[in-house]
């Protein structure tokens, strides 16, 4: 059979998903049997099986993921992250919506030492939460807040979903890294600027509070919070700055960073047993993930091997489509899929297909690199997937907030994050600039 | 985290092989810490640091796997599912189970014959002083992959036993 095996294929996949078939395996079962109705046999269909699992992830540019991954998890778990709260609490006193702007804030520190969305909604659903709802914020206000920012752990690095693309594509991990910082900071601006637009027209939503009787912090107190601080920053120079000055490869930056938490952690005042807990739960999540690489690396060879690129290829072209008309079709699969399938997946059933034609489209890899990636972001806010708005829901202390109210919270946020990625379409050098300049 | 699975061998294999995997994660952060210092300071790099890391993702990952499948941990969409009564319900979880089983047989029975060539003519890798034999790597995945699909075949099983309930409050938290 032709190319159009790989429409086939693709349904099959499809179908699998939406029957809730595990994402990883319903790649290679699509996979073997697209190889199979190319080749019709069953050897050759059998055979990417075992060399996709034996070669796919052997590559030590992708002991990242799990290197970073239990970055993250310690630093969560250190209390770190509270204490970068209240710094940013204390930093954004003055300003209307003072605690919605400290959890923008302190997500976006969070994610530069952490390479996960989740876990940044998570860790302030628990942090944040609680604070907000003391001083009479809006329940909806609290928990879109906490949502919308949880995506700036995928744009601000070190970024999986980074990872992930930089692999798929072979291209630089660092450069994504720095092609992320620009857009990430505009991100994280313009969700406090809404936090404090929004709490100035609907004073509501967020009472102000009166800053002058605030009590003094007790010198313990003071001593985690200058710990956290100075550890936290000491972790995004050696891992961020080590890449970007040349010292270290990502993989060594991940290692010495995985090392680094620990003394975090440690200086914290972790004890054994939490560091077991984090070490056991980093590997939880790290598992799935580098399965998905596994499949859908054989996903992509099917591409390869049947035609299939080319054919959509000249599908979109044939069409006459221009730049626009294509980044519209490419945007609404991201998101259709956004709501359907996790934002890994989504990366790995789609870069293969639209990296080239973007590319020959005369798209800015990088720039279209992190315009894909706020997009696909994006879908982690949209019902029914909306995997940050679950998250939320299940992680903060209060049994009477509805996954509605999380989602009509979190719309504001969704807006400003298309927003950015069509600034980020228009102006490409936000995104590509700060790479082109360092790594010259 | 530890007492939670007890009750079951099949759950404490899975959990241990997890644990080490978790654990070698740690391992490799050390041989990268030992492998840049001694290059910087002392033009030493740490022979073989390479075919250990890359060999490590693969068995790290593999490792990881079954407990992943036991304690219901794969990512997946449950927007059918959700909208399912339960006899649909256990279809619909059969149909994965049995998919993910025959994909690890499928892994295991592919990658054998690979494993057992490179056994027979010692196949290595890497370079000079330090070489790595690539069979252990391969008889691992081709091990823990029937390991997976064993747990599949255990969570059919307790599926069409009426013991999947008893499960599911096993894993809470594991």
């Amino acid at each position: 059979m032709g190319p159009e095996v790989i429409f086939y294929s693709l349904a099959i996949l499809l179908v699998l998903v939406v029957l809730g078939v595990h994402i990883g395996v319903a790649l290679g079962v699509a996979s073997v049997i697209g190889v199979y109705l190319s080749y019709g046999s069953v050897e050759i269909a059998l055979y990417i099986l075992g060399s996709t699992a034996y070669d796919a992830i052997r590559t030590d540019a992708l002991a990242v993921i799990p290197l970073f991954m239990l970055m993250g998890e310690i630093i969560s778990r250190s209390g770190a992250a509270r204490d970068l709260y209240l710094l940013c609490d204390r930093a954004m006193r003055r300003m209307p919506g003072r605690l919605a702007a400290a959890t923008v804030l302190g997500n976006a520190a969070f994610a530069a030492v952490s390479g996960v969305a989740i876990a940044s909604a998570a860790t302030f659903s628990r942090i944040a939460y609680p604070e907000m709802r003391r001083l009479g914020y809006k329940r909806s206000y609290a928990v879109g807040v906490i949502a919308g920012s949880g995506s700036l752990g995928m744009l601000i690095p070190p970024s999986v979903l980074m990872i992930v693309w930089a692999i798929l594509t072979e291209g630089s991990v660092g450069a994504l890294f720095l092609g992320g910082v620009v857009p990430g900071l505009l991100l994280g601006s313009a969700f406090i600027a809404y936090c404090a637009i929004a709490a100035i027209r609907n004073p509501e939503l967020a009472p102000p509070t009166d800053t002058r009787h605030e009590r003094d912090r007790p010198a313990g107190e003071a001593r985690s919070e200058l710990v956290s601080g100075l550890g936290i920053i000491a972790l995004i120079f050696v891992v961020l700055g080590g890449i970007w000055l040349g010292v270290f490869t990502p993989t060594e930056a991940a290692g010495f960073g995985a090392l680094g938490s620990l003394v975090v952690g440690l200086a914290k005042g972790m004890r054994w047993h939490d560091f077991i807990e984090a070490i056991y739960n980093a590997g939880r999540s790290t598992a799935p993930i580098m399965f998905l690489l596994i499949t859908g690396s054989m996903y992509s060879r099917l591409l390869a091997v049947s035609g299939g690129i080319n054919l959509i290829q000249e599908l979109f072209f044939g069409a006459g489509l221009g730049p626009f008309g294509i980044i519209v079709i490419m945007t609404i699969i991201w998101l259709a899929l956004g709501t359907l399938i996790d934002s890994i997946s989504d990366i790995l059933l789609t870069i293969p297909i639209f990296v080239p034609i973007a590319i020959a489209a005369g798209f800015d890899p990088i720039a279209f690199a992190i315009y894909g990636i706020l997009i696909i972001e994006a879908g982690l806010l949209t019902p029914p997937m909306g995997l940050l708005i679950f998250t939320v829901k299940a992680s903060v202390p209060d049994p009477d907030v509805t996954l509605q109210e999380i989602f009509r919270g979190a719309i504001p946020y969704w807006i400003v994050m298309i927003g950015v990625a069509i600034s980020i379409l228009v102006f490409p050098g936000l995104a590509a600039w700060l790479p082109g300049t360092v790594l010259q | 985290m530890a007492e939670q699975l007890k009750r079951k061998p099949i759950g404490r294999v899975a959990q241990a092989t997890h644990i080490v995997s978790a654990a070698w994660v740690l391992v490799l952060a050390v041989i990268i810490f030992i492998d840049v210092c001694g290059r910087y300071f002392f033009g030493l790099p740490l022979l073989g640091a390479t075919e250990i890391i890359k060999n490590s993702v693969v068995s790290i990952t593999f490792l990881q796997l079954p407990l992943a499948i036991y304690r219901d941990g794969m990512i997946r969409t449950t927007i059918v599912y959700d909208l399912a009564n339960a006899d649909w319900k256990r279809i619909l979880r059969s149909i994965t189970n049995l998919l993910g089983l025959l994909f690890f047989v499928g892994t295991a029975f592919s990658a054998w014959g690979p494993a057992l060539e490179a056994l027979g003519v010692s196949e290595y890798e890497g370079e000079g002083a330090l070489r790595v034999p690539t069979y252990p790597v391969r008889f691992l995945v081709i091990i823990t992959s029937l390991f997976a699909a064993y747990v599949y075949f255990y969570l059919i099983y307790l599926d069409w036993t009426g013991k999947l309930e008893a499960h599911e409050e096993e894993i809470v938290g594991a």
